[in-house]
């Protein structure tokens, strides 16, 4: 009697228990991952808003991290997608090798990283050298690259972001950093270089917002001029911190996510990319004809 | 018979149930310590350059073993010759500086030309450099290094250098650097300013609430100091990045606001509320003779506070001191978002910033590759912190669990 | 004899004072998040749309989701374990050594910081059993936290019983067994009840065990299974105030999220305390 009254909790107790067991076979294909950089948020955040809105499509996840963690994420199959600010590393090849995975690589648009200011800087351009001597902390005071006699406060990235492999390889010629202050997020990075006068930090152009802070004009040593970070001087290679930005995914997952990597090779798909703020990619991007 | 055949059957399923739960909740703590040490102390049986490398010299070389000590002096660039081998000057070749050291070989162009695709020549050019240098090292993945290379042991990493180390630089390659030293420096100092600002307010409020305040007041003061725990502290950390950071950058004309004044502020908004109901709790169990004897004696109410409650109640007080310095010590979010995350040493500044063992957890473990050197000094972090947290808590509650045994 | 009372007037005053501070700190977060939220909350599509224009506009519906989800998921798996425990450690547990051991144990294991739960829960669930990034594994976590919360509550309310009732109970002939399930177990239910409703509202703000072990960053659709990942309040809230592409833009949603977390606390409180009181005075009478 009282046996048969407890059932409804024995089998409630016993399907709680059971779960985890269940689970492990119906693994969720509902949705595409997407997950690594933050630099290419912008673009996979629009991406996934357009998935969602769009019936038929599957829906998107997006989790930041860092470039690192993306690949990293992908090569142990937690992710479908890896969005990366930097060309994989070689030892991660070699890992991709090691474990028999191939990946295959997409451009999927480019950056200007532009490297930014407080807006009332006087400071309008720097050359490579002097910007890698600020990072070194070789130079101090922004009256040393041409601005008024201030202390010069140089913000960094978190170490495994790709946009600081990306600045430590073409600005600081792979040479160490001084110890500067790390900021986590690029959104965090606009914020505090917008209320300081004396700061400096560098981030994806998409994140620049010339309303709170300036980016700095760099010297592009063949044109023997200072070239300001936008879109049309990324997309005729004038500006000298190009670089370009990733999808990667695995060749055996190709059938999953080629919803995605076929639209982001439309007009359409890149067109999004320069919505979010980004070059597109010309190899799939037939710049409007204006003049 | 057969009913109550049942209802034995069904007391006794529920009892082994109670007890197996019992003791199940109770080694779970052991077997969290066991995870996380097994994770954490696998750091220091690991080599200390990345798992994928190897160090590799001329077959020459008598030397079989570098520790850890000497190769960050040979990337260092401090030892600059072979002290054994001839006096030959150490060639360092790695990852980073590849490409510039085939320019210097002589070698123009894009390293994939030279090398072909996959770099599968790089293993002969290196062969024909080992023979012009013989005092190359090599720090490269193991099918890189040509044949007749001879590889060496590297050094495991040392908890000594681990505690002490003063540079925390996890990603640094070839040879990473796991100094937890700024880490526990910044836990200690925002511990440190959280606790003066948590001890102005928390016993005096303490002392107030279990003597002095009236029946209607106390009734509304109690939710309050609950709430005030109930309160996430991701939305305590959100207050400060938008109100305590800007103000502290203009108020001490600083660069930049996130410092470890902003996080001892939040921080001993935190700790309040534990700080204040258990020193309240000890300040209620002194006994009312004692109080009733003071006052009787012609002692003021102020003068029995001070002579007799508060020595009476002091190891509760410490206990709760104790007990609100654990959840300081432990606090990630609030931290992560106003210190400034900045892993260096810097001495007493409370206006510099700093990146505390939490916050650098929750900072990198989201970018830390699974299994590898990162992954582990973070856990090896988390032990640190785990340990700080449990000896201050065990501390505390021998103290709470004395003064009950006491009543 | 006049300083004295000089002295004391001081002091109160002072102590009168630090507990007004206090009362204006928690006064004073939240008049903020409230005269800066109330406009996003106040919005319907706030609570039922999902984030739009990357998150710069729309709403935290599936954040909303996310974290209910986890929450049931978390106390269902907590209780299932924490109050057997609890009833263990208050009636079975074998007294000495082995008990003082067994309470070391449950205390410490709420004072372990969040932070390290979330290592053990992404070293365990995400990895270890292979849950990846999901419900399950952040529900699970979140549970192991919460754990000594519920044993502890449990433990005291059962211990916290008259004695006359029992014995009552064992005079007219029950075991022991069904005393505690007929007789003890009913009256210290409201106590455990109160201690659960606290638990919901840590669970639902915590934010480190969940970075590593469920949380998306963006996800405009509801999960279908427990091995999916979640959006979640707290994370989303962090996510607006440091990763924002617009900070500008997006302040005013962060606000709105701060203002739900804290109107759920505070509601939870407000219940766990209504619980309280009621009880109280009944069985008082």
């Amino acid at each position: 009697m009282h046996l048969r009254r407890r059932l409804p909790g024995f089998s409630a107790a016993f399907c709680l228990l059971a779960m985890p067991l269940w689970l492990g076979c119906a693994r969720s294909e509902g949705y595409i991952k997407i997950k690594g950089s933050e630099t290419v948020l912008p673009i996979s955040l629009k991406l996934a808003e357009h998935f969602t809105e769009t019936p038929g499509l599957p829906g998107v996840s997006v989790t930041a991290g860092g470039s690192g963690v993306g690949i990293a994420a992908l090569l142990a199959d937690n992710t479908d997608i890896a969005m990366s600010s930097r060309e994989i590393k070689f030892e991660e090849v070699t890992a991709f090798k090691l474990r028999g995975l191939e990946f295959v690589e997409l451009v999927i648009g480019f950056d200007a990283l532009a490297i930014i200011v407080h807006k009332n800087n006087p400071v309008d351009s720097l050359t490579m050298q002097q910007a890698k001597a600020i990072f070194q902390g070789k130079v101090t005071n922004w009256k040393q690259v041409g601005g008024a006699d201030q202390r010069i406060v140089a913000f960094n990235r978190e170490s495994s972001s790709g946009t600081y492999e990306f600045f430590k390889k073409k600005i600081l010629e792979k040479e160490d950093f001084a110890a500067l202050q790390t900021v986590g997020a690029n959104g965090e990075l606009i914020e505090k270089v917008a209320h300081s006068p004396a700061t400096v930090g560098y981030v994806g152009i998409a994140y620049v917002n010339p309303r709170d802070v300036k980016p700095l004009r760099i010297y592009n040593e063949k044109l023997r001029q200072s070239i300001s970070p936008t879109i049309e001087n990324s997309l005729n290679k004038t500006y000298p911190l190009v670089r370009p930005l990733y999808f990667y995914y695995l060749k055996k997952r190709e059938k999953a996510v080629a919803a995605i990597i076929n639209y982001m090779k439309t007009q359409t798909g890149q067109e999004l990319v320069r919505a979010a703020g980004y070059p597109p990619n010309p190899e799939f991007y037939r710049i409007p004809q204006s003049r | 018979m057969a009913r109550q055949a049942e209802q034995r059957f069904g007391s006794l399923f529920w009892q082994a149930f109670i007890k197996a739960c019992g003791y199940a909740s109770s080694v779970l703590v052991l077997i969290i310590v066991l995870f996380l040490f097994s994770e954490g102390m696998g750091l220091f049986s690991s080599p200390a350059i990345d798992r994928e490398l190897v160090a590799a010299v001329h077959p020459d070389n008598p030397i079989t073993e570098i520790d850890e000590e000497t190769l960050h002096a040979l990337l260092g660039e401090e030892i600059t010759t072979w002290a054994d081998f001839r006096s030959a000057k150490v060639e360092l070749v790695n990852v980073n500086n590849l490409e510039k050291k085939l320019k210097a070989y002589g070698l123009q162009g894009r390293p994939e030309d030279v090398l072909g695709q996959n770099f599968e020549r790089l293993p002969l050019l290196l062969d024909s450099m080992l023979t012009v240098h013989p005092g190359m090292l090599i720090i490269l993945q193991p099918h890189f290094v040509p044949q007749r290379a001879k590889q060496v042991n590297v050094g495991h990493i040392s908890l000594g250098r681990f505690l002490a180390g003063r540079t925390w630089d996890p990603t640094r390659s070839p040879s990473p650097l796991f100094g937890a030293l700024p880490l526990l420096w910044g836990t200690i100092l925002v511990t440190l300013g959280a606790l003066f600002f948590a001890l102005l307010l928390g016993p005096p409020v303490a002392m107030y609430m279990a003597e002095l305040a009236p029946k209607p007041i106390y009734r509304w003061l109690k939710p309050t100091v609950e709430l005030l725990a109930g309160i996430p502290s991701v939305v305590f950390g959100f207050i400060g990045l938008v109100v305590l950071v800007p103000n502290i950058q203009v108020v001490f004309g600083l660069d930049s606001g996130s410092t470890v004044l902003a996080g001892c502020m939040l921080l001993a908004v935190i700790a309040l509320p534990t700080i204040i109901s258990v020193s309240e709790d000890a300040i209620r169990a002194v006994p009312r003779t004692l109080k009733e004897a003071s006052l009787g004696m012609g002692a003021t109410h102020w003068q029995t506070m001070i002579r007799v409650i508060v020595p009476y109640s002091a190891p509760g007080i410490l206990a709760a001191i104790l007990l609100g310095v654990g959840r300081i010590v432990g606090e990630t979010m609030a931290v992560l978002m106003v210190t400034g995350n900045t892993p260096q040493m810097v001495g007493f500044d409370f206006l510099a910033s700093v990146r505390t063992m939490s916050a650098a957890i929750a900072a990198e473990m989201g970018e830390a590759p699974q299994g590898g050197l990162h992954y582990k000094s973070l856990f090896a972090v988390g032990c640190l912190l785990f340990l700080l947290t449990f000896i201050i808590n065990l501390v505390g509650e021998l103290l709470v669990a004395k003064k009950i045994k006491q009543r | 004899m006049k300083s004295h009372h000089l002295n004391q007037r001081i002091a109160f005053g002072v102590m009168k004072g630090l507990t007004l501070v206090v009362v204006a700190i928690l006064a004073f977060v939240i008049l903020y998040v409230v005269y800066h939220g109330i406009g996003s909350v106040l919005s319907w599509t706030f609570w039922t749309d999902v984030p739009r224009e990357s998150m710069t506009s729309g709403g935290v519906f599936p954040a909303i989701v996310g974290t209910l989800l986890l929450t049931l998921i978390s106390i269902t798996a907590a209780c299932l374990v924490a109050i057997p425990a609890g009833i263990f450690m208050a009636e079975y547990a074998p007294r000495g050594w082995l008990k003082t051991g067994i309470d070391i144990m449950t205390n410490n294991l709420a004072g372990i910081p969040s932070i390290v739960f979330g290592l053990f829960g992404m070293a365990v669930f995400v990895v270890g059993l292979g849950f990846g990034d999901s419900l399950l594994a952040g529900g699970l976590t979140l549970a192991i936290m919460v754990l000594p919360v519920i044993i502890r509550t449990t433990e005291q309310a059962v211990r916290d019983i008259p004695r006359d009732l029992r014995a009552a109970s064992i005079a007219i002939g029950a075991t022991r067994f069904q005393t505690i399930s007929r007789v003890v177990l009913p009256v210290a239910l409201p106590r455990i009840i109160t201690g659960i409703i606290l638990s919901i509202g840590r669970v639902a703000g915590e934010t480190a065990p969940i970075l590593f072990t469920v949380a998306a960053l963006y996800l405009p659709q509801l999960p279908h299974s427990l091995l999916d990942q979640a959006m979640a309040l707290p994370y989303h809230l962090y996510i607006l105030s440091v990763s924002s592409p617009e900070p500008d833009k997006s302040l005013p949603l962060a606000f709105g999220t701060a203002l739900i977390l804290l109107i759920l606390v505070l509601g939870l409180n407000l219940v766990a305390n209504f619980i309280r009181n009621y009880y109280k005075k009944k069985f008082k009478l």
